[in-house]
């Protein structure tokens, strides 16, 4: 089982990831096309900080997923290990939003859809951690019973 | 929850910041706007980001990874050089673009062009030109301050590159000229040095981060020449500014009347309004107004506060709060230091955004373009529109902070020796002798911005506190000297309250010698930032009195919350001239440890000034303190006690923070 | 804590930033002066000595510098390891000395007003005359090493008690940055006299290693350019340490380097991952000498003495001025006094009695005159007669190691003065006793079993001992009028330079002493009784060769052992054949002018021109390092007056120029010479810097006086 793995001490907070993110997730997934594209395309990953650290907002695929519980419309789903929303049956209710304790879904309000990492399925590696300059962002390999 | 950080010193700021949290229709401050920005990128901060040229942005990873060269193959280094230089380069511009407009004016009253302006320091027209080695015998006025123009502006478009600025030559020591002669960083002409910096940091020219870093060195003397050309062209134009007592803070804006800010720096324009505002009386009364209130923001407000003892109402980072007392009718703004931010502020408010400068444009300003042979007309028309706008204000709440201090200004070069004179026939010698004695420790030159990373005027205060307490005399310009006024530290109460007791014996001396009955302020308001170069005239002539350089004097330079590029450029001068200079923020200079070397500890050894970076004012404070003593001792007028480095660490400190470095090594880094 | 990466990273950076410095000089001062602006620094033979010492390159223009400083720009590489940072320490090196050198054009004393007025002068750079002054006492370990105090201490009382106890072992040392300060502070005098240079704050450190690589070049015959050989040499001597005290920067750090890359390490008391035997860190700042003497694993020659001031070679050159002079005695004080070392019987010594008689320093007012006998009796079985003078000639160079002692003349023309701040300190006379007791016993332990000093200041005392003074003085003169060359059969080597200068031997004759002026044919036949495995060797003479220019066979032979058979054929008696080698410790130069027919000399003080267009450091250069230079000898100025004064060359007459302050000093010996050989009036008709400083002049002069020279044949 593959993860992303945020190393603090190595961010810039250049926000490249976020970049590299919308990038992928927009329509036309070409730069510099999207920045004009309506409604615009919402980072999955977020850069923030917190006391002076640098800290990332990105779904962790968690193994009892708080979100799924939460969502009434099993939208949310867990495939080959990843937390997956289906975007056909998600009505906009954000109660997953709420129920994330690392608030890694956001509210595409525009599309009255909520979003999150889906680990760029059918891609090599995710836009984030391709798009990092310095390594803070990697994949790796982590064990789970 | 995490405790909110205090966000301002001033109360009255601190009081308006919570009313604008109240209501959600007024537009987002610097401080909102700072912590939507947060994080902010480390690439940028650490100056390792390279826009220079279309192959990049490059990026050099700071932890020691690749890439650890841009497309060129520019390495940390290089980069952050090209950066550091070019703000100095802007810095730069700035100031000496700000003087040529002032010599502009000069030029355009001598040729008879305007009416609006003339000679008002008369006397300071022979001291520049003997200082500048012009024959002053039989010439009148006007002759002469033609001459003195001519080779001002000359130091703008000399082309003998053998010939050194008149402005670099003849106002620093002769010791400190020849240092900086064999450094190769004496301008010939201010305009040119600025050209060289953008052509050195193009790509693909120079990478030796050396030459770059003393290129940009070169240029920072040539901004000192253009600040002192500046101030000297003021003063003839304007006047010496001389001893006032007036208020300033926020407070001083008047509910009942017409009030007109005046912010940005140059004061060509300002000047000329103080003089017609009278004129308009009867226009004012009939719109219902008691009068015009004129008051200032940042360094315009500094130039008239000084000259004129025309209240401050604030500093730079709180200028759009001016607004958000719903009285300010007009904002007439020059350049420099102006929130873009305003022009939307303005559409939120009654207030009319006046821009009076081309270089200067806000979306959402009326411009009124500001012309030396139509001045009094332009200056008629802009406070007529402030009187409209007055007419219009509307029902909106009126929050004018009832804080306001008094404050002695005026602290021209002129003025001080005037002061000291009281106690004897050479003034420097008594200075010099006070220092000697140790009834003044030291000098301390506070300058520079405001910073929203920091509190506002927090550092300012904190690290001013501790010097005085510690008898270190402080001369202070630009937006620290506004916080200073505001705060109430430039008057005599500070004085009795705060500062040490030889310090107290000292200004409680000179203010008898002034027929005052009380002390002079412990702070010493020189002007706006551009006259910094009265500082160095200050320091300068105690230098040359007591036959040493700037270098060996107790002197040190702080900016606890430099912003702009000319905060940069300076710095960058102080440091080249001999002064041990604090810097509160960190510079985008931190990506490459040779430059960050250079500028504390290269510096040192060649210039005998360096940076001290520390973002902590208290700490910063203890280091500015140490640091005076370390050089009282090294000048042989003082003991080491306690064993001070030169970067104002003591022994001790030095000890501790190994230390606690090995502690946290121990524990893992956390 | 630095780690060693961190330390690496810092010296480059430190390179990068020391070369762009040296660059932006440069170009300055080119453009100002131009490509054929001559540099150097004053009183040396060795141009820029860095380059001199590293590079093939003459470095006499500022145009030649701009192709070596990019040369060692382009060595640096920013990959942080130790072998770059150690080329970062190279190009720091010479990026350093082209700084200085810069500072020097158009002025000799660049950093005369460099500190504030009232505190403590720089000196800069240390000219030749001081190395080879110090020269002796280097090799024979003496002085035991240099060290370098870089930065500020965190203890001042402490760093004073370091460069105290430096003093006691003898070394060099120099003072930069705000050490030099501190030490003022701590009322310890500095100067190029006293081995304590303060050389100044920044790049002027370079003095400190340009002094390292001098004495390489100066005594180790090493040559222009020869890297090898340079390397090879400082990593034997001198024995250099860098001490590092307060906080490091990038080009305190890139300095250490070049110290480091010439071959000596650097000791700090910061938190530093070490390299060990190279950067070390030693926060005791009670053990940072002993760890210096370990790591460069340094002799100490000198034992402690218990006196209240300090004792070392630092003070010999130290000068007691009138004003400092609290008591002194003899000299202009006509006070009667005598010193005399007296071999007696054993029932007549009690080893380690020291007696004082009379009033000693305190009990005197200050500004008097004082009376002063110093009387040495000694027993020994291997003690001789001859040995008396040789042992107390000594006591001249014991007494003036001490601080605030100062000592002048021999026997019954004594003169000593104690100064202010030592009887402050606690000098009185009778310390005289314990030091003499002391150094004889470390010194001669061999030949003498009991040693007993009396110092007496009581008139009395000193009428009772005066006339066998006198009579021992007399009765040792006539002995030795009677030691001359052809009566002995035995002459000495002496290679104690050898650690220095590897292939230089002196031949000491009983009418040529050793060229350092220190060792003659008694002190050599003393010294070879003390250590018979020593640096003086007995040469049997053998049969004679050239019996005029003085070769024999048994001389031959050991030349060329000790020279390691570089040379096989040597004459004492003339500089113009196969003459004897200077090692570079020489007190006079003497060298040939053919258009006056004769010689010049020079002494090492002389530092103004000579006849022959070269200063004395300039000639030091081409005569010292073991070579032979037909035309050029390095010789002890006691030589001058001996009968076998290039006695094949025609002798004392082909003097014709001398430096007046030598001639001067000198004099009575001239003198005597002259009227032995004939001509009292000879003395007169020898030109000085006063009358002529190129030789047109000279032959002027010469033909005006009617110099004997012009006469003789010619010597080509």
């Amino acid at each position: 089982m593959t993860q992303i793995k945020f190393v603090s001490n190595l961010c810039q907070a250049c926000r490249q990831c976020e970049m590299g993110c919308i990038e992928r997730h927009s329509e036309s997934g070409a730069f510099p096309d999207f920045i004009w594209e309506d409604p615009p395309t919402i980072s999955r990953i977020r850069v923030t900080e917190m006391k002076g650290k640098v800290l990332t907002l990105k779904c962790l695929h968690c193994k009892k997923p708080k979100c799924m519980e939460a969502c009434e419309f099993d939208a949310i789903s867990k495939e080959d290990g990843l937390v997956i929303i289906d975007m056909e049956k998600c009505t906009g209710c954000y109660e997953c939003v709420d129920a994330c304790p690392f608030k890694s879904i956001q509210k595409d309000e525009l599309r009255e859809k909520a979003i999150k990492c889906d680990f760029c399925k059918g891609y090599d590696m995710p836009a984030c951690v391709s798009s990092c300059p310095t390594d803070a962002l990697t994949i790796v390999e982590i064990k789970r019973s | 929850m995490v405790e909110e950080k205090k966000k301002s010193a001033d109360p009255g700021v601190v009081e308006l910041l919570e009313m604008k949290e109240k209501d959600e229709t007024f537009p987002t401050t610097a401080w909102d706007r700072y912590d939507i920005m947060q994080p902010q990128c480390r690439f940028g901060e650490l100056g390792i980001c390279c826009t220079i040229c279309l192959q990049g942005p490059c990026r050099i990873n700071p932890t020691g990874k690749e890439p650890s060269r841009g497309v060129c193959g520019a390495t940390a280094y290089t980069i952050v050089s090209r950066n550091l230089i070019r703000k100095i380069a802007a810095g730069c511009a700035a100031h000496s673009d700000h003087g040529r407009h002032i010599a502009h004016t000069l030029k355009a009253l001598l040729e008879g062009k305007t009416d609006a302006y003339s000679i008002k320091g008369e006397e300071k027209v022979k001291t520049v030109a003997k200082r500048i080695g012009i024959e002053v015998e039989g010439k009148d006025t006007n002759t002469l301050a033609k001459e003195v123009l001519d080779m001002a502006l000359e130091d703008y478009s000399r082309h003998d590159e053998e010939t050194p600025l008149i402005w670099t030559k003849t106002i620093v020591t002769p010791e400190r000229f020849e240092i900086l002669d064999r450094c190769d960083v004496v301008p010939y002409n201010i305009d040119a040095t600025i050209a060289e910096v953008m052509h050195r940091t193009h790509i693909g020219v120079d990478a030796d981060p050396v030459p770059l870093i003393f290129n940009g060195i070169k240029c920072a003397i040539a901004d000192l020449a253009g600040e002192h050309i500046s101030t000297d062209i003021s003063d003839i134009l304007f006047g010496v500014p001389e001893l006032t007592v007036t208020e300033s803070n926020l407070g001083v804006l008047k509910e009942n009347s017409v009030n007109v800010a005046m912010h940005g720096h140059n004061p060509v324009l300002s000047e000329v309004i103080a003089d017609v505002a009278e004129e308009l009386q009867e226009e004012v009364t009939a719109a219902g107004a008691e009068g015009i209130n004129l008051v200032g923001i940042c360094c315009t407000g500094n130039e008239l506060l000084m000259r004129r003892g025309i209240p401050l109402a604030t500093n730079f980072a709180s200028q759009e709060l001016a607004l958000l007392t719903g009285v300010l009718d007009a904002m007439i703004v020059d350049y420099q230091c102006i929130y873009p931010s305003l022009g939307w502020w303005a559409q939120c408010f009654h207030t009319r955004l006046i821009s009076t400068s081309n270089l200067c444009r806000q979306t959402g300003d009326t411009h009124i373009e500001f012309n030396p042979k139509t001045a009094k007309e332009d200056a008629k028309k802009i406070l007529r529109l402030a009187i409209e706008a007055f007419k219009n204000r509307g029902t909106r709440e009126v929050n004018i902070p009832d804080y306001k201090e008094t404050c002695v200004v005026g602290f021209s070069m002129e003025q001080v020796e005037e002061i000291l004179r009281t106690q004897s026939d050479d003034p420097m010698q008594y200075m010099v002798d006070q220092i000697k004695e140790g009834k003044v420790a030291g000098i301390a030159a506070i300058v520079g911005c405001n910073n929203i990373k920091t509190c506002h005027d927090e550092a300012h205060l904190k690290v001013a506190r501790e010097l005085i307490r510690n008898n270190v005399l402080i001369i202070a310009t630009g937006c620290a000297a506004g916080a200073y006024v505001r705060a109430g530290l430039a008057n005599s109460n500070a004085t009795k309250e705060i500062a040490g007791e030889g310090l107290k014996e000292f200004l409680t001396t000179l203010g008898k010698g002034m027929n005052l009955d009380e002390p002079l302020p412990p702070i010493w308001h020189m002007g706006s930032c551009v006259d910094n170069s009265r500082i160095h005239d200050f320091v300068t002539a105690i230098a040359n009195k007591m036959g040493v350089d700037i270098k060996d004097l107790p002197v040190v330079a702080s900016a606890p919350e430099a912003m702009s590029e000319k905060a940069v450029v300076i710095g960058t001068w102080l440091v080249a001239t001999g002064w041990p200079t604090h810097v509160g923020i960190l510079p985008f200079i931190h990506g490459s440890d040779l430059v960050v070397q250079v500028a504390e500890n290269t510096a040192r050894d060649v210039y005998g000034g360096y940076f001290v970076f520390e973002t902590d004012a208290d700490k910063a404070a203890k280091r500015l303190v140490n640091i005076i003593k370390q050089r009282r001792w090294k000048l042989g007028i003082g003991t080491d006690e306690e064993i001070v480095y030169a970067n104002g660490q003591t022994a001790h400190e030095l000890f501790e923070e190994t230390e606690e470095k090995k502690a946290t090594v121990a524990n893992g880094g956390k | 804590m630095i780690t060693q990466k961190e330390l690496f990273s810092m010296a480059i950076t430190g390179g990068v930033s020391a070369v762009g410095y040296a660059d932006v000089l440069l170009n300055k001062a080119l453009r100002t002066h131009g490509p054929n602006k001559e540099i150097g620094y004053p009183d040396t033979g060795y141009e820029l000595p860095c380059f001199y010492g590293w590079t093939t390159t003459p470095v006499k223009k500022l145009g030649d510098l701009p192709s070596l400083l990019g040369e060692v720009r382009g060595k640096i590489m920013l990959e942080p390891t130790y072998e770059n940072a150690l080329l970062a320490g190279e190009a720091t090196m010479w990026a350093a000395e082209i700084v200085e050198a810069i500072r020097y054009i158009d002025n000799e004393t660049p950093y005369a007003d460099e500190a504030p007025p009232g505190t403590q002068e720089y000196c800069g750079f240390v000219g030749d005359p001081v190395l080879r002054t110090l020269g002796i006492a280097f090799v024979d370990d003496t002085i035991p090493g240099a060290i370098v105090f870089i930065g500020k201490a965190k203890d001042p009382k402490a760093l004073a008690k370091m460069i105290r106890d430096c003093q006691n072992k003898g070394m060099l040392l120099m003072a930069t940055f705000d050490i030099i300060r501190q030490l003022e502070d701590e009322g310890i005098s500095m100067g190029t006299d006293i081995m304590l240079f303060p050389l100044g704050e920044f790049t002027q450190a370079i003095h400190g290693l340009s002094f390292a690589i001098r004495a390489a070049l100066a005594f180790g015959g090493v040559q222009r350019g020869d890297r090898e050989g340079l390397l090879k040499y400082l990593k034997m001597r001198p024995k250099v340490v860098v001490i590092q005290l307060g906080p490091l920067d990038q080009i305190k750090v890139a300095a250490e380097f070049a110290v480091l890359f010439n071959g000596s390490p650097t000791i700090t008391d910061q938190d530093v991952e070490e390299i060990p035997g190279k950067y070390v860190v030693q926060k005791d700042y009670d053990q940072i000498i002993q760890t210096a003497i370990e790591i460069r694993d340094m002799q100490i020659k000198l034992s402690a003495i218990d006196i209240p001031v300090a004792y070392g070679p630092a003070f010999e050159g130290e000068t007691v001025r009138r004003p400092d002079t609290y008591v002194e005695a003899g000299g202009p004080s006509k006070t009667k006094v005598f010193e005399l070392v007296k071999m007696r019987e054993a029932d007549q010594v009690e080893d380690g009695k020291i007696t004082f008689i009379g009033k000693d320093a305190d009990e005197l007012e200050e500004g008097s005159g004082s009376n002063l006998g110093i009387l040495v009796e000694v027993y020994g079985k291997k003690m001789q007669e001859d040995y008396e003078s040789v042992l107390e000639r000594r006591i001249h160079q014991f007494i003036n190691f001490a601080e605030g002692a100062w000592h002048t003349g021999q026997r019954s023309l004594l003169w000593i003065r104690l100064s202010k701040k030592g009887v402050e300190s606690g000098l009185r006379f009778k310390h005289f006793g314990d030091i003499l007791y002391a150094k004889l016993h470390d010194d001669f332990g061999v030949l003498l079993n009991r040693i007993q000093v009396t110092v007496m200041t009581d008139q009395n005392e000193i009428e009772k001992h005066f006339p066998e003074a006198l009579e021992s003085y007399d009765a040792r003169d006539k002995r030795v009028a009677g030691l001359i060359d052809e009566k002995v059969d035995t002459f000495y080597t002496c290679t104690l330079c050898q650690s220095f200068a590897p292939n230089h031997v002196c031949i000491v004759s009983p009418e040529r002493l050793g060229l350092c002026g220190a060792i003659n044919w008694l002190d050599a036949k003393a010294s070879n009784q003390i250590t018979p495995t020593g640096p003086n060797q007995p040469i049997v003479k053998g049969d004679t060769i050239e019996e005029e220019k003085g070769q024999w066979t048994g001389v031959n032979d050991a030349v060329k052992e000790h020279t390691h058979g570089k040379l096989d054929v040597f004459n004492l008696y003339t500089m113009m054949e196969e003459p004897m080698t200077s090692c570079g410790c020489f007190e006079c130069i003497v060298g040939l002018v053919p258009e006056a027919n004769g010689v010049i000399v020079v002494n090492r003080e002389h530092s103004g021109m000579t006849p022959l267009g070269m200063k004395f450091s300039t000639l030091a250069g081409t005569v010292g390092g073991g070579q032979q230079t037909p035309g050029f000898i390095g010789v002890g100025r006691y030589y001058l007056v001996s009968k076998k004064f290039i006695s094949a060359d025609g002798g004392f007459h082909r003097i014709v120029w001398m430096p007046k302050q030598l001639k001067e000093e000198m004099m009575d010996r001239l003198k005597a010479r002259a009227e032995e050989v004939g001509t009292p009036d000879f003395v007169d008709k020898i030109a000085d810097e006063t009358v002529a400083t190129d030789p047109a002049e000279l032959v002027e002069y010469l033909n005006k006086v009617d110099h004997p020279a012009l006469k003789l044949p010619s010597m080509m």
